[in-house]
């Protein structure tokens, strides 16, 4: 009776220790094509003196098109075009960007760490994101403003508030 | 002396040939190697404008290609004759510094994934498509797509798997 009753106590424990781990990495796989429709909407922040900065996100399919301009008294100055779709193999979003003063595409990951906070690093840096020679850290604080954070070789070099508009 | 003269002038007269000879063989070299480097970017612009292929009696498709700083910002999409839209996909095309090739970025409008392909002239008129995870060994790519312009207003594509032609689409530019 005893060596039952052990033996049902520890039946127990394993499987609500199964139970728990199982549950752990449901609750860490992350939707991150769902968790990128937060970005939908048009964001501004002021971004230098008299230079506003805009952030367009629009829904394409089941991706995203992006369209990011930087303005100064009523003018364009720089702007960036991008369309973010889900990478399947590696489970994390990519973004191609074309800019209106280059000829270059550049290819950048997005992963979701939680709901509400993201990074991205060029493609090119995935195999060692700590060694990445840019990164962008971008946090909700709410479904209407979020923190972009841009660093290089891992030193921040601007912080901007961004702030829904629509 | 004269002689001793002559032999020297003699030297001095091979050296010199030797050394017009080598800066014409080197020359030629660059000139070859200039020729052969295409500029990808420049060819692309080749394609700007709205393109059309009858797919069949009842579908259309559309391809349109604009510039877009010195890349290019391009939608396909396929329309039945009462002009319903069925499907579309936006991609991006710039250019990829590392490869020497262009590099396409597409979404869908039945998916959420991003497609990337790798793009490039083989000579002015003709380019080759394929997906960017095949870059490191084009050859082995199971996809291809084989693009010639027949002229500034004509293009055919060959749809390639496993290096058999599948598809043959003919698209005929549109007047602006």
């Amino acid at each position: 009776m005893k060596v039952l009753s052990l033996a049902i106590i520890i039946a127990l424990s394993l499987f609500f220790c199964t139970g728990g781990v199982q549950a752990q990495s449901t609750q860490t796989k992350l939707d991150q094509v769902e968790l990128y429709k937060q970005f939908i909407g048009v964001w501004k922040c002021d971004y230098a003196k008299d230079t506003t900065f805009f952030w367009e996100t629009k829904s394409f399919g089941g991706g995203f098109e992006v369209n990011m301009k930087w303005e100064s008294k009523g003018e364009i100055v720089f702007e960036v075009k991008s369309v973010v779709g889900y990478d399947k193999k590696n489970d994390m979003l990519i973004e191609a960007m074309i800019m209106n003063y280059s000829s270059n595409i550049d290819l950048w990951s997005i992963r979701f760490s939680s709901p509400n906070k993201h990074e991205e690093i060029l493609l090119k840096d995935i195999s060692h994101p700590e060694k990445a020679s840019e990164k962008d850290i971008v946090e909700f604080l709410s479904p209407d403003m979020f923190i972009d954070t841009y660093l290089t070789n891992n030193k921040v070099v601007k912080i901007d508030t961004l702030r829904r508009v629509k | 002396m004269h002689s001793q003269k002559f032999i020297q002038m003699k030297k001095w007269c091979l050296t010199f040939a030797i050394a017009v000879f080598l800066l014409f063989f080197v020359s030629g070299i660059q000139a070859q190697t200039t020729q052969t480097k295409l500029n990808q970017v420049e060819l692309y612009r080749q394609l700007t404008g709205t393109w059309k292929y009858d797919y069949n009696t009842d579908t259309i498709l559309f391809w349109e290609i604009k510039s877009f700083g010195g890349g290019f910002e391009v939608r396909v999409r396929a329309e039945l004759k009462d002009r319903t839209i069925f499907y579309e996909a936006k991609s991006f095309i710039g250019y990829d510094n590392k490869n020497d090739r262009l590099i396409e970025s597409q979404v869908k409008s039945n998916s959420p994934n991003i497609f990337l392909y790798i793009v490039w002239f083989t000579s002015s008129n003709r380019f080759i498509e394929i997906l960017l995870e095949n870059i490191s060994s084009p050859e082995k790519s199971t996809e291809k797509w084989a693009f010639e312009l027949k002229s500034p207003d004509l293009i055919e594509t060959n749809y390639m798997k496993s290096d058999k032609i599948i598809a043959v689409s003919i698209w005929n530019r549109l007047k602006e």
